[in-house]
């Protein structure tokens, strides 16, 4: 969505609260579990974006989540479609759900979210400070961290960051690059500066 | 506006065809809403569809091709002044509580609207065309807060002037102002990359989306 217009406000009264209703604490933790615990591939983004289109939008942060959860488990075989619309079905009847609660996993849960995870080392980078790139133009398969409205644009490396995975591929460089937003958006609108955080292969010298 | 509407490069939206699709209509609430729309003009191409871009995002996916001309005809009737969304609301009750609606005949307002639909639009020659065929341009970089026909898709990238339309009214401003309208050839690659293969895309572009290479 970035670049677009008439979705409305960026942000709200409320909306710097991490969740507004309990199952999104519920939600939210469900989907970190099964991945701590291997219960689903780890692919919640590229799952996300497979949600049709209008209830991509229409649903929530959380519910999302829920979405990517869900296809995720089911793609590892550790529910099946029909037991979570079984389930589905007994609690729009009424049933409450038992409440399981197991401090160990929890514990583990901790642990694991609070593990740093330090970037890895900057890999060869291809382009120094200040050097000119512009964003390739591309049609990628699959989740990708290039903004459709940066591709073709042209800027300047304002800094390397240490070396991430890209998805779908190998550790690489990763450079903060500043864009004139003349050379984003034309001279529409009001003149900043845009900074964005790409990864070396979304990059060509200019 | 570059608002969700403009689908033009993007994936995830499942087929752009199915069986049946080429039937103009598949209802009949869907001629009726066709006339609506039309009959109560003043019928402005482009102030039509900055209204109906501005149906919220998730909406606009969801609504079929005619919900949206019903949603343009009930808000360009409400800010006229013509009608009120209450009103609208009110006679959706009563149908939905079972009142025929009463149906109403005006030969006069259909043979005129009828001849309006008839009569011929050719572009005008171009007067100042500033590109000729041949010329290399590139789509300008901009942020439009109106109705535009510049798809996202397209800005900053380079192509070929392919055929020069004629003048038409620009989308952006006014049918009123005119300027030469071109068809511009653009290789996908320079779209998308060069993994899309050898193909090409053909765009018709108001001149000033373009600017020389």
């Amino acid at each position: 969505m970035g670049g677009m217009q008439g979705f409305g406000a960026a942000t709200w009264p409320g909306a710097e609260e991490p969740w507004h209703e309990d199952w999104e604490i519920r939600a939210f933790a469900l989907a970190l579990i099964t991945g701590v615990e291997r219960l689903r591939r780890n692919s919640s983004r590229a799952d996300r974006e497979e949600m049709a289109p209008a209830e991509y939008l229409r649903v929530g942060y959380f519910e999302r989540w829920v979405y990517s959860t869900e296809r995720g488990v089911v793609a590892n075989g550790v529910v099946t479609p029909a037991e979570i619309k079984a389930m589905a079905d007994r609690v729009a009847g009424g049933h409450a759900p038992t409440p399981t609660s197991d401090p160990a996993q929890a514990a583990h849960l901790l642990a694991e979210l609070r593990r740093a995870r330090p970037l890895a080392a900057a890999v060869a980078p291809r382009f120094g400070p200040g050097a000119a790139v512009r964003v390739r133009r591309a049609r990628p398969v699959g989740h990708n961290r290039l903004p459709r409205y940066l591709r073709g644009c042209r800027g300047r490396v304002e800094r390397i960051h240490p070396g991430d995975r890209v998805p779908g591929g190998d550790i690489e460089a990763v450079y903060l690059v500043r864009f004139a937003s003349c050379d984003v958006f034309g001279d529409d609108g009001e003149r900043c500066t845009i900074l964005a955080d790409l990864f070396e292969s979304y990059l060509e010298a200019a | 506006m570059d608002g969700v509407h403009d689908l033009g490069g993007m994936q995830g939206f499942g087929p752009a065809t199915w069986p049946g699709a080429e039937e103009p209509t598949h209802a009949d609430w869907e001629r009726r809403a066709f006339v609506l729309a039309l009959a109560t003009g003043p019928y402005s191409a482009h102030g039509f569809r900055h209204t109906i871009e501005r149906i919220g995002p998730a909406r606009y996916l969801e609504e079929s091709y005619y919900g949206k001309w019903l949603f343009e005809a009930e808000l360009a009737l409400v800010e006229t002044g013509a009608i009120t969304h209450a009103e609208v609301d009110a006679m959706a009750a009563r149908l939905a509580a079972g009142e025929t609606p009463q149906r109403t005949d005006d030969p006069v307002a259909a043979a005129k609207l009828v001849r309006a639909l008839q009569r011929r639009r050719p572009l005008r020659p171009p007067v100042a065309p500033r590109f000729a065929v041949g010329d290399s341009v590139r789509v300008r970089r901009m942020r439009p807060f109106w109705h535009t026909r510049c798809p996202r898709y397209l800005r900053g990238a380079a192509g070929v002037i392919a055929i020069v339309h004629g003048d038409d009214g620009v989308p952006d401003v006014d049918n009123a102002v005119t300027e030469t309208v071109y068809a511009v050839r653009f290789a996908a690659r320079d779209l998308w990359g060069a993994d899309v293969g050898d193909h090409l895309v053909h765009a018709d572009l108001w001149q000033r989306y373009l600017e020389p290479v």
